[in-house]
């Protein structure tokens, strides 16, 4: 069988999709690739349907060796991705020859790449979905994170080549020394809470915490206003949801979240910033920009828009010199 | 956005959800009115619906943005809120009441003298009035499979613990006017007062789940013999089965 051989463990490396939807109710996470669009980018490379399972790796991202020939893709976080030692460059098909050995040196900018493979990883479904839950602990490969010694099966490809794409579109990722612009829209508990604490917390810089996951980032402020802060009725919350917790920390919900929460939703991050989010890791510094719904949702469609055609025409070059 | 309903308004809660209102406060009433509304939208899905999350007082419409078709979730909303159904269109269904066995001594019950102090309660009285009557199912949610439940009578209103523990699959516990049982192994800022039997989430399962949103839950106390005793035997059913039979009494 073809497959891929986890030689040295990484940090946190998953199978992740998607995500798992129409689960909600009965409280299931809806998990799923922290950066959707990365991880489009990346089947798309291999030729790949948008939504075959992937791996997610953070850094110290661990090494593999392929025991078969593969196409592969690695797009989001810049890991400094090695080949037998020599560098390989991020969103591009690559032709791994079996035997060889994947690593990464260091991380030079954003927290998360995406690992695509020709014909795609063979990961059975849980409710319609290969992501793993870490709460459950079920889904993708075992409901857990890979370990050294995994045998990660693959669905051999009908065909493997690679070849140079034109310039595709990738994820933006912070850079360490300068703050982040992350969009935001008002929350549904963000009067409750008082516009003038609002409006003095916007003006801050904030800071990504260490404790941050895949199930939200705490954002630290320099100086925060101290505010009491009461727990609500439990009730929905969503990818970029931020809640403020009595302590008067920030938190900022992502892929793995809960469907619901007690904390005030003060803020909302809309959808095509997710993938900026996605891409923090502890110590980045952010600062939040208002804006309005109705611009949130043209960029959203925008955004859609530009990475389909993005994906299609990668999909189509690759149909090209496959024949 | 236009309040269609004199009991229920239609907000748009992001740039991917929808949110119905329909109350301030953690109330019977509006369970049922909850619950209608979701029978509602699993029935007629609008367009690009990816979830429907239903809360204390909310119903919760999440849409995939890639199906959300141009114009966006505002020109959704206004058709959306043109076409709700008034609360009487679905009546309320008969919920069944599931029989869930305790233990209040032991693992589980860690909370249970310290909450004994401090409610002024004995043992045995909270004991009693966790056992008094079925409470609902109001939700799902924080962990799969994890129920709220209400409402409790005053008496056993307790704020929850500034700083969560551990809590152990199994642990039921309080908190203001609720009481949950934990699923899975958590950390958990409620009181634990004992610990169930039997399993609430299994991800193999056909249903994952025992509780569904509107279920009555009727707690019985039983000693931590029994409480082993069942424990082996209900493994030899599934989720399914235990609903069916209503639950273990």
């Amino acid at each position: 069988m073809d497959m891929i051989e986890v030689i040295k463990k990484g940090l946190l490396t998953t199978v992740q999709d998607a995500g798992r939807f129409g689960q909600s109710a009965p409280g299931i996470h809806p998990c799923g690739a922290m950066d959707r669009e990365s991880f489009f980018l990346s089947n798309a490379l291999v030729g790949n349907d948008d939504n075959l399972p992937a791996l997610e790796l953070h850094f110290p991202a661990g090494s593999f060796l392929f025991h078969s020939d593969a196409v592969i893709a690695l797009t989001g976080a810049d890991l400094q991705p090695r080949l037998d030692g020599s560098p390989v460059p991020m969103n591009q098909p690559l032709f791994i020859p079996k035997g060889a050995q994947l690593s990464f040196e260091r991380p030079n900018r954003g927290a998360r790449t995406y690992l695509a493979v020709a014909g795609g990883f063979d990961i059975p479904l849980w409710l319609g979905s290969a992501s793993t839950d870490l709460t459950a602990k079920t889904g993708g490969w075992k409901g857990r994170a890979l370990q050294t010694g995994d045998l990660i099966p693959l669905h051999r490809p009908t065909r493997l080549r690679a070849a140079a794409m034109e310039p595709i579109y990738s994820q933006e990722l912070p850079d360490p020394a300068v703050t982040m612009v992350v969009e935001c829209l008002s929350g549904p508990e963000c009067e409750r809470v008082g516009f003038e604490y609002m409006d003095h917390m916007l003006g801050k810089h904030f800071q990504v915490g260490r404790e941050s996951d895949r199930m939200g980032l705490r954002l630290r402020a320099e100086d925060p206003i101290p505010i009491q802060s009461d727990s609500i009725i439990s009730s929905a919350v969503l990818f970029g949801t931020v809640q403020l917790l009595p302590n008067g920390e920030w938190i900022v919900l992502t892929a793995d979240h809960p469907t619901t929460g007690g904390y005030p939703r003060i803020l909302q991050i809309p959808f095509f910033a997710w993938g900026k989010l996605a891409q923090l890791s502890t110590g980045n510094s952010i600062r939040f920009q208002r804006i309005e719904l109705v611009q949130a949702m043209a960029k959203n469609e925008q955004m859609i828009r530009e990475n389909r055609q993005t994906r299609d025409r990668v999909r189509q070059q690759i149909q090209s010199y496959l024949s | 956005m236009p309040r269609i309903d004199p009991n229920y308004s239609f907000h748009l809660l992001s740039d991917t959800a929808l949110e119905i209102r329909l109350g301030e406060q953690i109330d019977p009433a509006v369970l049922d009115q909850v619950l209608q509304l979701t029978q509602h939208f699993k029935r007629h899905p609008p367009e690009g619906l990816s979830d429907i999350i239903p809360s204390y007082t909310r119903v919760t419409l999440r849409f995939d943005p890639y199906r959300i078709g141009p114009g966006g979730l505002t020109d959704l909303a206004s058709l959306l809120s043109n076409s709700l159904p008034s609360l009487e269109t679905y009546p309320p269904s008969a919920y069944p009441t599931i029989h869930l066995p305790v233990c209040y001594e032991g693992i589980g019950a860690t909370d249970l003298q310290l909450l004994s102090e401090k409610l002024q309660l004995s043992v045995r009285e909270i004991i009693d009035l966790h056992t008094a009557q079925p409470f609902r199912v109001y939700m799902l949610g924080f962990l799969p499979g994890f129920p709220y439940l209400g409402i409790l009578p005053d008496s056993l209103h307790v704020p929850r613990k500034s700083k969560p523990e551990m809590v152990a699959a199994g642990t039921v516990a309080i908190a203001a006017a609720q009481t949950g049982i934990y699923p899975a192994d958590s950390p958990g800022g409620w009181w634990r007062i004992g610990r169930t039997p039997l399993q609430l989430f299994q991800p193999t399962d056909e249903r994952t789940t025992l509780f569904e949103p509107g279920d009555q839950v009727q707690f019985h106390s039983v000693d931590q013999v029994a409480f082993a005793e069942i424990q082996s035997q209900a493994t030899q059913y599934s989720l399914a089965a235990l609903r069916e039979k209503g639950g273990w009494i």
